[in-house]
């Protein structure tokens, strides 16, 4: 079996940088080896090193290039695929609880005058999840690590804004974008908890 | 071939479960190869399923990833954690369930 050199093992590791913006450690280290290991393979079946780069190149390509979709575009379509369904479902599930409370409590809520305590709570609560979740993964790297980072701001900033423009005057009507905002926040708090710490070598 | 990647793709997991249960720890490029070799080149894992399925497995708490520097890259291999090994067993119970009740209805005679 052929092994590649450092310089070698360089080279992969400059391609993924530069071609595909591989920019975490973790996902570069797994597809670094994966790689490395199907070059030497296409190498001891007699291929030069340079054919041997670029058949595997063209083979990992639609793995590595970005997700179509446009919240993932800096993102690795192998990565992406595996949170766009869940990403989705929680997305439509959210929209359809945050829509549907208001409305279904919409006596209640005006009887008690309980929009403007639950409106206020629930965008308080949204920037303090949001504060937490920034916090416990301050240091904390990686494609999805960061994306719900930049998502659990979103929210926060989102609940801000609604508080301080409506505080004092919500109505049920205006309760559906915090609620919604809650359950994303809920959603990543689940989701960034899935994803492992990376120490590299 | 195709269709048969299709039955195998909801074994996936149990699949890669049952490789390092059988292995000990294994990486990302040794697991494509052994299912090519068992399989005598009938089912081929792509990296595009099996990366995701392990990320799935890792984040269950069912894998755990030890790195290793090796011929200057960094390796990563898999291995089952206490509960990996008793989902492993789980999974394949279901599995060979599965295949016992194919094979009837595969075999089902009219009378």
């Amino acid at each position: 079996m052929k092994t590649l050199s450092t310089n070698q093992v360089k080279q992969i590791e400059d391609f993924l940088i530069t071609q595909y913006n591989i920019k975490y450690q973790d996902t570069r280290d797994e597809v670094i080896d994966h790689i490395a290991c199907e070059i030497e393979e296409l190498m001891t079946s007699g291929y030069e090193y340079r054919t041997a780069f670029q058949v595997t190149f063209d083979k990992w390509n639609k793995h590595l290039r970005p997700h179509s979709w446009i919240r993932y575009n800096d993102i690795p379509t192998y990565l992406a695929r595996q949170w766009f369904k869940r990403d989705i479902m929680s997305v439509l599930l959210a929209m359809t609880i945050g829509l549907g409370f208001p409305y279904l409590f919409k006596d209640l809520i005006e009887k008690y005058s309980l929009a403007n305590i639950i409106g206020g709570s629930i965008c308080l609560a949204n920037i303090l999840l949001g504060a937490f979740l920034l916090t416990s993964y301050f240091g904390s790297k990686g494609y999805r690590v960061n994306q719900l980072k930049k998502d659990t701001i979103g929210c926060a900033a989102i609940s801000l804004f609604f508080y301080t423009m409506f505080i004092g005057n919500f109505t049920y009507k205006l309760l559906p974008l915090p609620v919604i905002m809650m359950l994303y926040q809920i959603y990543y708090i689940a989701e960034i908890r899935k994803t492992k710490s990376y120490k590299p070598l | 071939m195709k269709k048969q990647q299709q039955l195998y793709k909801g074994s996936l997991n149990a699949i890669i479960m049952k490789l390092l249960d059988q292995n000990g720890r294994m990486y990302g490029y040794e697991i494509t190869q052994k299912v090519k070799e068992v399989t005598e080149g009938e089912m081929s894992l792509t990296e595009g399923a099996l990366y995701p399925a392990l990320h799935k497995l890792e984040a269950d708490g069912f894998l755990d990833v030890e790195l290793e520097r090796v011929d200057g890259r960094v390796r990563k291999y898999y291995k089952l954690t206490e509960s990996g090994i008793k989902e492993t067993t789980t999974k394949m119970e279901e599995l060979e369930s599965f295949i016992r009740n194919m094979q009837n209805i595969v075999n089902l005679k009219l009378t």
